[in-house]
């Protein structure tokens, strides 16, 4: 045999063994489908850590549209009037205007406040008292609350089955030919975790391309003072603004809501609420879970002042001295949380609807 | 040269035909298949009579009248044990509906022949299903059974209505849930459970009434509405926990 025989007798061989290899390739699961979509690459602000996605809820381009389409649309209430978006308005950094309790479908109201929804990728738990086990199980909390869009979810599975585009977005997604529950809540949770802030005063000081006014910078030495605001100790400094841990901030000598208590049932948890983020604060008023402070200088006052000693109560506040703050004090920290305010958050386009 | 590209062509021809095909191994005849199927099925009754939804007709141990509207539970992580303690799990996640017989049976299919002396099985989810709501079949949220406000599933419930010591009917809650509630049943098989090649049916009861015996009877007049929501439902929590070893019995094997 002459080499040219060889060669082709040699890429034969190669050709065959690529038709073997190629030829027994499975046909493709659903999951294998979804790998056409495009990865969502979240865009993580300087002073945030990287987020962590859950692994049975990859983000893509098309996910997070599908979520976002979702938030804005009233079909997932029970007379289709009211979505997410209702409660959760962007300008507010996604909290409800002004109001102390938001009104449901069937005009009953609440009994604790909307929260804005802002860099929620970093926390692990849910709701005031965190009973929502993760973002994914959230969504399902406002769909059936009786004060809040109350609708059963098998009614909102038919409505989105029979509709006449939303099946074709929920198969290109996650594919399978029904849609369910699952998809809504993992949908919703791609939007969620996109609304990201990181782009306030304070991280453009932090960046270098702003600098604080003599008072801002006060107010940043008593935030992070522990004989003064101490607010530090729970709303950490820096990135997130929160520990998220679960605390008693003595606002009542005995709980009305009893928070955290009622999803661990543990006596010793009760009066006790997820610890918030302070980003956009200003934005978010009225504050606590019930809401029932309208002011930012109320808050404060309630720290420096107003704190009850009941049972549970947080030991740093146990130990503090009441009085230490202020009135000027209270200004200058006042002045720092503003900093905390995003503007492009509030006003960014791919937010809207 | 065409001879070596003729070759070359037919071996071509030959390696995708025949790279595919599954390689079967010929079974010689009359061969005993290496499994078999075995289902589950459960019957639920209340002390032999059938269960019958809405009718007060059932009395209780404590000699209380009930109804019942609604009976469901969770069976998962079903475990065909073997004596040497090895076994064949079936990683199922299944709602029974006693208003459905349809969901009354579990499939465990292409089981390995053997003889299996022992089923173990859960009644709720275990911690790592527990909290999320983002699951599919029987853990479907629209099933009714998450809480939204606390992640996770009721692993039972028992809906109905029953006569007050008054005589008055009153509405009967009681809802299993949380991860202290999970329960692992085991059900030592008197008779073996052989697997040879052929289907089997293994059928369990479910007495109703025996949940409401260990250690004492409950009295309805006492505990109508337990809901696992407080920790004052931990001493009916870890009672029921008890209780779901009664109520379960090998009725046969087919
Ligand atoms: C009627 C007003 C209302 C509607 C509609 C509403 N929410 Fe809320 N949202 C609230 C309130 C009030 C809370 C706090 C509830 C609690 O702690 O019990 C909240 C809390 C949340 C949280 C928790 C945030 C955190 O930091 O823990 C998320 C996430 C959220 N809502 C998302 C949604 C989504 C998604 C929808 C639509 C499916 C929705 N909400 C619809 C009022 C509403
Ligand atoms: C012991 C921990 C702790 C300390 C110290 C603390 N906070 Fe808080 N903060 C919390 C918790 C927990 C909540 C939620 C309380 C509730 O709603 O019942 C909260 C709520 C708030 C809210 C309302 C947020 C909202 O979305 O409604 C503001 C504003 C706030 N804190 C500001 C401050 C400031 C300013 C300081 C320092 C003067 C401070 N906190 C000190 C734990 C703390």
């Amino acid at each position: 045999m002459n080499k040219l025989n060889k060669l082709i007798i040699a890429s034969l061989a190669g050709f065959c063994f690529i038709l073997f290899i190629v030829g027994c390739k499975k046909s493709q699961s659903p999951d294998e489908q979804v790998a056409g979509l495009t990865p969502y690459v979240l865009q993580i602000p300087n002073g945030l850590p990287p987020m962590d996605i859950p692994a049975s809820n990859p983000m893509t381009e098309e996910g997070v549209a599908l979520g976002k389409q979702l938030f804005f649309d009233p079909i997932l209430s029970g007379d289709n009037t009211m979505s997410c978006a209702s409660c959760h308005k962007q300008s507010f950094s996604f909290s409800d205007s002004s109001v102390q309790f938001s009104t449901g479908i069937d005009k009953l109201i609440g009994t604790r406040n909307a929260m804005p929804l802002v860099n929620l990728g970093y926390q692990k738990q849910f709701f005031w008292d965190g009973g929502a086990a993760d973002l994914e199980s959230q969504v399902i909390g406002p769909i059936q609350n009786p004060v809040e869009m109350h609708e059963d979810l098998n009614n909102v599975l038919a409505e989105l089955n029979a509709h006449p585009t939303y099946p074709a977005l929920f198969k290109r997604v996650f594919g399978g030919d029904k849609i369910g529950t699952a998809m809504i809540m993992k949908a919703i949770a791609q939007f969620e975790r996109t609304l990201i802030s990181g782009n306030s005063k304070y991280d453009q000081v932090k960046a270098g391309t702003a600098s604080f006014t003599p008072q801002e910078l006060r107010g940043l030495s008593w935030y992070t003072d522990m004989k003064k605001g101490d607010c530090a100790h729970c709303h950490v400094i820096g990135s997130t603004f929160s520990d998220f841990e679960y605390r008693n901030t003595g606002l009542d000598s005995i709980p009305v809501d009893i928070g955290r208590g009622r999803i661990t049932l543990n006596p010793t948890d009760d009066g006790k609420f997820k610890t918030p983020s302070l980003r956009n604060i200003a934005l978010t008023g009225p504050y606590m879970h019930d809401g029932r402070f309208k002011t930012l200088e109320e808050c404060i006052q309630h720290y420096n002042i107003g704190f009850k000693y009941t049972a549970n109560l947080d030991p740093n506040l146990d130990n503090i001295k009441k009085g230490r703050l202020n009135p000027a004090d209270v200004q200058d920290i006042i002045a720092f949380l503003n900093t905390l305010t995003d503007t492009e958050f509030i006003t960014n386009p791919k937010f809207k609807k | 040269m065409n001879f070596i590209k003729i070759t070359c062509l037919a071996f071509i021809a030959f390696v995708s035909l025949t790279a595919c095909k599954k390689k079967t191994t010929e079974e010689p005849a009359k061969a005993i298949p290496s499994t078999a199927n075995v289902d589950l099925l459960f019957s639920n009754e209340v002390d032999g009579q059938p269960i019958e939804f809405g009718k007060m007709q059932y009395t209780n141990a404590a000699g209380n009248m009930y109804q019942i509207d609604l009976l469901k539970y969770y069976v998962t992580n079903v475990k065909l044990v073997r004596a040497d303690s090895t076994f064949v799990s079936l990683e199922n996640y299944d709602l029974i509906n006693a208003a459905d017989l349809s969901t009354c049976v579990i499939n465990g299919l292409n089981i390995p022949n053997g003889t299996y002396t022992k089923i173990v099985f859960n009644i709720g989810l275990p911690q790592d299903r527990n909290h999320t709501g983002a699951q599919d079949g029987d853990l479907e949220p629209a099933k009714g059974m998450i809480w939204d406000w606390n992640t996770g599933y009721v692993f039972f419930k028992h809906e109905g209505k029953f006569k007050n010591s008054t005589n008055q009917t009153k509405s009967l809650v009681f809802h299993f849930a949380t991860d202290r509630a999970f329960t692992i049943v085991e059900m030592p098989l008197t008779a073996p459970l052989v697997v040879n090649g052929v289907d089997k049916k293994v059928l369990f009861k479910f007495n109703l009434n025996k949940l409401y015996t260990t250690p004492t009877n409950v009295d309805f007049n006492v505990d109508y509405n337990r809901q696992s929501s407080s920790n004052q439902d931990f001493p009916w929590m870890d009672n029921l926990k008890l209780s779901f070893y009664d109520a379960f019995i090998l009725d046969r094997i087919e």
